[in-house]
């Protein structure tokens, strides 16, 4: 009984850190970056995943934008995978939390 | 024969897909793609099931020689450059079926072809080959250029519209070279070209991905 209930308060005491767990976004520079109707791919890609929250591509940049959910478990090896699936190549990812 | 000719013809007079177009999408993507043009007219339906190949039924339809090939279809992106601020492909796509002379028996066909490009935001080339052979019709060779430009930069999820001068050659049009001006527009995951040949020819061509 003791455990359990040990157990139940450690869930609630973590409970608040995950709700507060910061939305992350993230940049990702991409080579071979120049076209709209083949950087769809990118998106229908990302957007599969659920803790994807949007997508932005900046053509001008040659970058995409990501604005992940709160509690995101998308690692940068994951995300170049995406990335080099939808067929391009990662040149940097840089991430910047915010709360 | 004759039925199925018929129905094929109707067809790929409704559409438009350009051949140019990228053949291969994304991975879990399907793509229809229609191409018309003085010589010939063809649809395929693709399923991309990796980024390095794709594969479909393609229906295409020699106007000049009167005959018809139908089956499947597969195309392999044998490389892509990714270049900082450009990208270039390699592909290599093939297909074999039945060919049929209007009101004939159907016979074995095929065809082959390579075809690579290069562009960046501002100008594309494209370059492409190809065989097609029905058993006992008819052997075709075809090439084609295209080098274009953007009159202006576009940004993600607006119109995109691309102007294109072209050249190609037809052994089945008596070799002629034969020159077209091609303007090609695209929205988001649709793609439409429309041209004209230097012998007055219409060229309709579309792209949809899904």
């Amino acid at each position: 009984m003791r455990s359990i209930l040990v157990a139940a308060a450690l869930a609630l005491l973590s409970a608040p850190a995950v709700l507060a767990a910061p939305a992350q976004r993230v940049a990702v520079r991409v080579n071979g970056l120049v076209c709209d109707f083949c950087a769809r791919s990118i998106e229908a890609l990302l957007k599969r995943r659920e803790d994807v929250e949007r997508v932005h591509v900046d053509l001008d940049r040659g970058e995409v934008h990501l604005a992940l959910r709160p509690g995101s478990t998308l690692t940068d090896p994951e995300l170049a995978k995406l990335i080099t699936d939808s067929g391009y190549a990662v040149a940097a990812i840089r991430r910047e939390d915010r709360p | 024969m004759r039925t199925a000719t018929a129905a094929l013809a109707a067809a790929l007079a409704l559409g438009a897909g350009p051949a140019p177009a990228r053949p291969v999408s994304w991975p879990g993507g399907w793509t229809a793609i229609q191409d018309w043009n003085p010589d010939m007219g063809s649809v395929l339906l693709h399923y991309t099931p990796s980024r390095h190949w794709s594969a479909g039924l393609a229906a295409r339809r020699m106007r000049e020689g009167d005959w018809t090939l139908v089956g499947p279809q597969a195309t392999w992106l044998v490389h892509r450059w990714n270049l900082p601020a450009a990208q270039a492909n390699l592909y290599v796509s093939g297909g074999a079926g039945a060919a049929w002379r209007d009101g004939g028996q159907a016979r074995p066909g095929g065809f082959a072809r390579v075809q690579g490009d290069w562009e960046n935001r501002r100008l594309m080339v494209m370059g492409m080959a190809e065989l097609s052979h029905g058993d006992g019709i008819e052997t075709v060779d075809m090439q084609m250029l295209r080098a274009g430009f953007a009159p202006f930069v576009a940004g993600y999820g607006a119109v995109h519209l691309w102007l294109f001068g072209q050249l190609r050659r037809d052994s089945a049009a008596r070799n002629r070279v034969e020159p077209a001006f091609v303007a090609r527009a695209f929205h988001r995951t649709v793609m439409l070209e429309a041209g004209v040949t230097g012998t007055g020819g219409v060229i309709l061509n579309s792209t949809f991905r899904f």
